[in-house]
């Protein structure tokens, strides 16, 4: 491989091949730990099977975004805990993650399984963001969710946990 | 009760982690690992802690959502409450994609730990009480967030989450809430918590962490019925609490068997057989805490310390029986040791602290002695591990060190160990090379011969209280100030052998210096305060009580030069004692007599800003009178002592390349024009767009911002700051009340532009170049660049447009030393906090 752009395929679950700098790619942790495990063979495309070609092409323009930052230490439980206790969100991130509903999901879900944890907080953040403030029946209805509860159990699980409320 | 066996309840998944990095700890089962599917999280779960409950006979991931959708069974029945339980399931995601109608968003199937991720970043209860009622599945995602630490404000909140867990007619909760609950913190209702409400806490029996400090009505017996079930517990805090005692250590011991870290301050009943059971009993403590359990002995102390050898925050404060002995088992034995408090153990003498590596090379029989000398021979050894049996064959390895040094040390205090002495030091450095925060006060022998010794830790020291080690002199703190010059805080008070040197020195070698104490160091001058802040200005909090040799004028000065200041100690410093002053010093504490009370004199917080703007506005013009004349005579003064250091505009950088043009200071001598003093990228006022921005690389900025009146001017020339142009539109000769009035009602339009000038500056330092602005202002003067001599004289009589002090504040960032000194002392407290669930 010539050392200047190393290129990594990737394969979607639509069968599309994206090539992709290696630096790009290996914001995703599971790619790079793939590539270190698949050694250095040109021209094999690394499969992403949860992955569709429409996803992949946006979460690939926040990793070309984010290439040259450090990636997050491996092990770094205390990271973890700084990174969420800023519930901000970059500002190019949040242009960025200005998406309908149905692609802030899958993103999540790439991000998470493509193990790219920057990329999957940014996400749980917006979620986290639309969640605030709202009561129950205005988030079903944001994410469209059933409520499951019979009307008893909804009653008595708000009582059990009211001391909550302060 | 009858209830749910916990095993079927949903796992609390594995990152809500509350103690990550016990992962170092020997805990067993530590590291088993839950149903999760999630790749990433069996990643960032490596270390923790894990809730998910035992393996359960009823496969979790083979339930999908939809079984939780047969409706309408009533709550109280098992199989209900099982089956949407269950939805719990990781394969949610998976299975129920299949199933699910069209219109469950994407939401519905998010997997539970991202559902979860995103729960937690919510800001509030109200929001997670929300999420609770959404569906079965955000629900079971949701409450043990709620529950896992109970925000618990008052008697009240704690009475109805008692409720809750404790139901009647034996009716299960509809969720599994005691067992979600980890930690408990009940310190905020003190006295108000009785025996009977905390019983309730019984069904917790997953709680990990439990603090009760000051909760002076609990009982005994109380305390051991509760904890009896706790069998998970991690960390426990009962200090204060004045019935504990032996009881409550031996059910500890018992019941407790991973606990690791154990708050028994004051709990003054506790005595040798309790410490005895507690350290057989929980052998991976790594936290305990017996300060003023004053009935404790070597006894019960070596035992256990020859027993928790994990230990690595040990407190002996006040436990005044505390031997030779024990100190020297503790160097022999806890290798992870960090933080070592023994203060007013004054038992301890010369001989407490072995030398590790010379130990390492005795014989058996050296090693005998040895021990024998400081108390661990045949009966002490013997006691302990009740081998009696092999009373002919004494025991001793554990006289031989395990290690060379103790690498993890970094916290000793030795308070009030009155007897201690240099030989005890030099060990204890040799033992503990990486030594940070070393507290010797009131260690009365000590001498210079104990400084040499503490020098050898070099850049590790960063706090060093000497306070009332009286026979220290100034040779011994100038060679400390030299080497160790990390320090980010010293404490000298009472050290009355010293002198204007030693502070001069700690004014040239302390960069990092944040505090100083110099309380009653009695023989120092105004040129102490100069000395001080003459290179470096991060200070954050000064003590000269007591030092009646000091100034307004020198004190002033100082204010003037370090804008972070934080605290200002000046009791019974008499040029202090005046009515207009002490109208900003705080209030004294209530306990003071009257004489005391008239003496106090403290500044605080922005009290001191307020301080150092009136001494600046009034004073200014009542000194300036004579101000001049004896400015300049110290001016002499000090010139003829050293000033190539002094001279150094920008310490710590290389030798700034300030531009020098004609000869600057005669005009400025003449004309009495004003200037700004400036240090680097300060914020400080300047004139309009344009005028000189001056930025010294490697400086931190705000570091040497130094706006200084010149009234105050440092007395000699060559040293302090150089000065930037200053729009001149008030030139006024110095000393007059009009200027004063001026700058009074320039204030407003100062603190724009010093804010203007701080945001430019910002760039300058950024761009890590010298920067100089030409001026474009009314005063001819102005086009012509400054050069580090402009500093030496700054006209008289300007600078009153110059900000008045608090200007500095807003734009100041706050420092970081309080943070350091937590990290600094804390050392991984976080890992167990008492009571750090306040976080």
């Amino acid at each position: 491989m010539s050392d200047k752009k190393q290129q990594v395929i990737l394969q979607t679950s639509d069968d599309e091949q994206f090539t992709v700098e290696k630096i790009v790619a290996e914001r995703s942790a599971m790619i790079k730990s793939m590539m270190e495990d698949l050694g250095e063979q040109e021209g094999q495309a690394i499969p992403l099977p949860n992955v569709s070609s429409s996803v992949l092409t946006k979460i690939l323009e926040y990793c070309d975004h984010h290439k040259n930052e450090p990636l997050p230490a491996a092990d770094s439980s205390d990271a973890d805990d700084s990174r969420r206790k800023t519930s901000e969100i970059g500002e190019w991130d949040a242009r960025w993650i200005q998406v309908d509903q149905e692609m802030l999901f899958e993103i999540i879900l790439a991000a998470n399984y493509l193990d790219i944890k920057p990329l999957l907080d940014v996400g749980c953040k917006t979620v986290a963001n639309m969640i605030k403030g709202k009561t129950p029946e205005e988030i079903r209805k944001l994410f469209n969710i059933t409520n499951d509860f019979t009307p008893e159990e909804e009653e008595q699980i708000r009582k059990e946990n009211e001391w909550a409320e302060e | 009760m009858s209830r749910q066996p916990q095993e079927i309840y949903s796992p609390i998944p594995r990152h809500l982690s509350i103690v990550p990095s016990l992962s170092n700890l020997s805990i067993s089962d530590q590291n088993r690992v839950g149903s999760s599917s999630s790749r990433r999280y069996n990643d960032s779960s490596r270390g923790s802690r894990i809730y998910t409950a035992t393996p359960s006979s009823t496969s979790i991931s083979d339930v999908s959502i939809s079984d939780g959708e047969d409706e309408g069974d009533t709550l109280g029945e098992m199989e209900e409450a099982r089956s949407w339980l269950d939805m719990t399931g990781p394969s949610t995601m998976r299975k129920g994609k299949g199933r699910e109608k069209e219109e469950v968003g994407l939401a519905g199937r998010l997997p539970n730990e991202i559902l979860i991720q995103i729960l937690r970043l919510l800001p509030d209860n109200r929001s997670l009480l929300s999420a609770l009622l959404v569906s079965r599945s955000w629900c079971l995602c949701t409450f043990p967030l709620i529950w896992m630490k109970p925000q618990i404000s008052s008697i009240l909140t704690l009475a109805s989450l008692i409720r809750v867990i404790s139901p009647i007619k034996n009716l299960p909760t509809t969720l599994p809430y005691s067992t979600s609950i980890r930690r408990i913190h009940l310190t905020q209702l003190s006295h108000t918590l009785s025996d009977e409400l905390f019983a309730g806490l019984k069904r917790c029996t997953k709680l990990e962490r439990l603090t009760l400090s000051g909760c002076t009505n609990l009982s005994s017996g109380g305390i051991v019925d509760v904890i009896r079930h706790l069998n998970e517990l991690v960390s426990i805090d009962l200090s204060g609490i004045p019935s504990v005692d032996d009881r409550v250590l031996v059910e500890l011991g018992r019941s407790c068997r991973k606990l690791q870290a154990v708050n028994l301050s004051e709990c003054r009943l506790i005595g040798d057989e309790g410490v005895l059971a507690l350290g057989r009993g929980c052998r991976g403590l790594r936290r305990a805490k017996f300060s003023r359990c004053h009935r404790l002995t070597s006894h019960s102390l070596i035992p256990f310390v020859k027993n928790c050898t994990l230990l690595l925050e040990l407190d002996l404060q006040d436990v005044l029986p505390s031997t030779n002995s024990t100190v020297f088992t503790i160097f022999l034995n806890l290798t992870y040791l960090r933080d070592l408090k023994l203060n007013n153990c004054t038992e301890l003498n010369e001989e407490c602290i072995p030398n590790l590596v010379e130990m390492k090379s005795m014989s058996d029989k050296q090693l005998l002695e040895l021990g024998k000398s400081i108390g661990l021979g045949g009966d002490a050894v013997r006691t302990y591990d009740q081998k009696e049996d092999e009373e002919n064959i004494p025991d001793i390895s554990f006289l031989r060190p395990r290690m060379n040094h103790l690498d993890h040390l970094r916290v000793v205090d030795f308070t009030g160990c009155s007897n201690l002495g240099d030989k005890a030091i030099d060990n204890l450095i040799s033992n503990a090379p990486k030594l940070r925060t070393l507290t010797l006060t009131k260690c009365s022998n000590l001498t210079n011969t104990a400084l040499e010794s503490i020098e050898r830790l070099g850049k590790h020291l960063h706090y060093l209280h000497l306070g009332h080690v009286k026979l220290i002199t100034d040779s011994g703190v100038i060679r400390l100030a030299k080497i160790c010059n990390r320090l980010r805080y010293i404490d000298l008070a009472c050290c009355d052998l010293l002198t204007d040197e030693s502070i001069m020195e700690l004014g040239a070698y302390m960069p990092k210096l944040r505090r100083v104490g110099l309380v009653k160091v009695i023989n120092i001058t105004d040129d102490s305060l100069y000395a001080l802040v003459d290179r470096y200005t991060a200070l954050e909090r000064i003590h000269l009580s007591y030092c009646d040799n000091l100034s307004i004028k020198a004190i002033s000065y100082m204010l003037n030069r370090l804008p972070h200041l934080k605290h200002l100690s000046l009791t019974g410093v008499s040029s202090f004692r005046k009515k207009e002053l002490q109208h900003f010093c705080r209030a004294p504490p209530d306990n003071f007599n009257d004489h005391q009370r008239a003496a106090f004199c403290v500044f605080s917080g922005h009290k001191v800003d307020e301080l150092r703007r009136y001494l600046n506005e009034v004073y200014l013009a009542s000194i300036n009178g004579g101000g001049g004349i004896e400015s300049d005579s110290t001016s002499t003064r000090r010139n003829s002592g050293s000033s190539s250091t002094s001279s150094i505009t920008v310490p710590g950088t290389s030798s700034p390349p300030f531009v020098l043009s004609h000869q600057w200071n005669e005009h400025q001598h003449s004309t009495n024009t004003g200037y700004i003093y400036r240090r680097g990228s300060a914020p400080t006022l300047r004139s309009n767009t344009d005028s000189n921005n001056i930025s010294v690389p490697g400086l931190p900025s705000m570091a040497f911002a130094s706006p200084t009146p010149n009234f105050l001017t440092p007395p000699q020339p060559s040293s302090s700051t150089f000065a930037s142009h200053r729009n001149n539109r008030s030139s006024v000769s110095h000393g007059l009340p009009s200027r004063i009035r001026d700058t009074i009602a320039g204030g407003a339009n100062a603190n724009e532009l010093s804010r203007e000038a701080s945001a430019s500056s910002n760039d300058g330092s950024r761009s890590g170049r010298v920067r100089v602005h030409h001026v474009h202002s009314h005063h001819h003067e102005r086009e012509r660049p400054i050069g580090p001599r402009d500093r030496e004289v700054l006209s008289r009589g300007e600078e009153s447009d110059r900000m008045p002090g608090g200007l500095w504040d807003e734009a100041v960032p706050t420092s970081s030393s309080r943070r350091e000194h937590g990290e600094g002392s804390g050392l991984g407290m976080r890992w167990f906090g008492w009571g750090g669930d306040n976080e």
